[in-house]
């Protein structure tokens, strides 16, 4: 499955996009929580798949379950 | 997405490769670079995954087809990047604009097949991280018109217009006189490779996306607020 993930960068004013590969929505939102904690810029990250938003992830990390 | 590229992006920006001020440019730029090439991946991979689910062997004009797309796609990211490596920061959107859909018509079309109509306002500065997606919203949305607006493989149009809304807002439209969308397909909710990437590009600029079928024609329109330079 290809998920779309918007990162927050505290250095632009447009999110960062990307179209990422997963196995599923946990390996999905895995992969945007490394990407998360890997970049000290990354404010927050969006995973969507089909239309809708699955998680937003925010710096500190915690979880906000959306729908 | 490959592991490098992906390492890449988490490679924290920081002083400490030389505490320069010139290092944490390179670093930085380099990290836009890295942004850059992973969008293009899953670009790339996306489109594999579209041709993967077509119910039939692809031919070789239409193999070739979906390369020149994707090298469209680099060109323009590429051309951009040598603009910021010149020290650009804010671009001027009708130059840019000009530029990618001169570039994907003379790519795409075969010469005299398609009028290219330019409308487009000077004084819509843009910063580099808006007009990267602009840019590829634009090439995507020529693409498709080159690909679906005239399937009888007649000449056609296709204008593009970008311009100031009265609150200051950007709109971008495209506009083609073929035969509007296919029946049955809602562009906002289609999974087909340009729809999707235009709808990830637009979300990505905050901007608002609209289809117009026209019965004669289909008009898309990108409508952004404005921004400042990052």
């Amino acid at each position: 499955m290809t998920f779309e993930i918007y990162i927050d960068d505290d250095r632009y004013t447009v999110l960062q996009l990307l179209f990422v590969d997963a196995r599923d929505e946990a390996d999905a939102i895995g992969k945007a929580n490394a990407l998360l904690r890997g970049n000290q810029h990354y404010r927050s990250i969006e995973v969507w798949s089909d239309e809708a938003q699955r998680v937003v992830l925010q710096r500190p990390p915690q979880r906000q379950r959306v729908g | 997405m490959p592991q490098a590229l992906f390492a890449q992006l988490l490679e924290p920006v920081s002083p400490r490769i030389s505490g320069s001020r010139d290092a944490i440019d390179v670093a930085e730029s380099n990290h836009r670079i890295a942004n850059s090439l992973a969008l293009v991946a899953g670009m790339l991979r996306m489109q594999a995954a579209a041709v993967r689910r077509e119910d039939r062997a692809l031919r070789h004009d239409e193999l070739a087809a979906l390369l020149l797309e994707a090298a469209g796609h680099v060109d323009t990211i590429g051309r951009l990047h040598g603009r910021l490596s010149r020290g650009d920061t804010t671009f001027e959107l009708d130059e840019i604009v000009r530029e990618v859909a001169e570039a994907t018509v003379e790519s795409l079309a075969p010469p005299g097949q398609v009028q290219l109509v330019l409308q487009l306002e000077g004084n819509c500065g843009s910063p580099a991280q808006q007009t990267f997606p602009i840019s590829l919203v634009v090439g995507e949305l020529i693409t498709n018109s080159l690909k679906h607006a005239h399937p009888a493989g007649v000449p056609g149009e296709i204008a593009v217009s970008c311009r100031q809304g009265p609150a200051g807002e950007l709109m971008i439209e495209v506009t083609d006189d073929g035969v509007g969308l296919p029946e049955g397909i809602d562009p906002l909710t289609s999974d087909g490779f340009g729809f999707r990437l235009v709808r990830g590009l637009a979300k990505q600029l905050g901007a608002q996306l609209s289809f117009e079928d026209r019965g004669i024609g289909l008009m898309v329109r990108l409508r952004l607020p404005r921004s400042h330079p990052s």
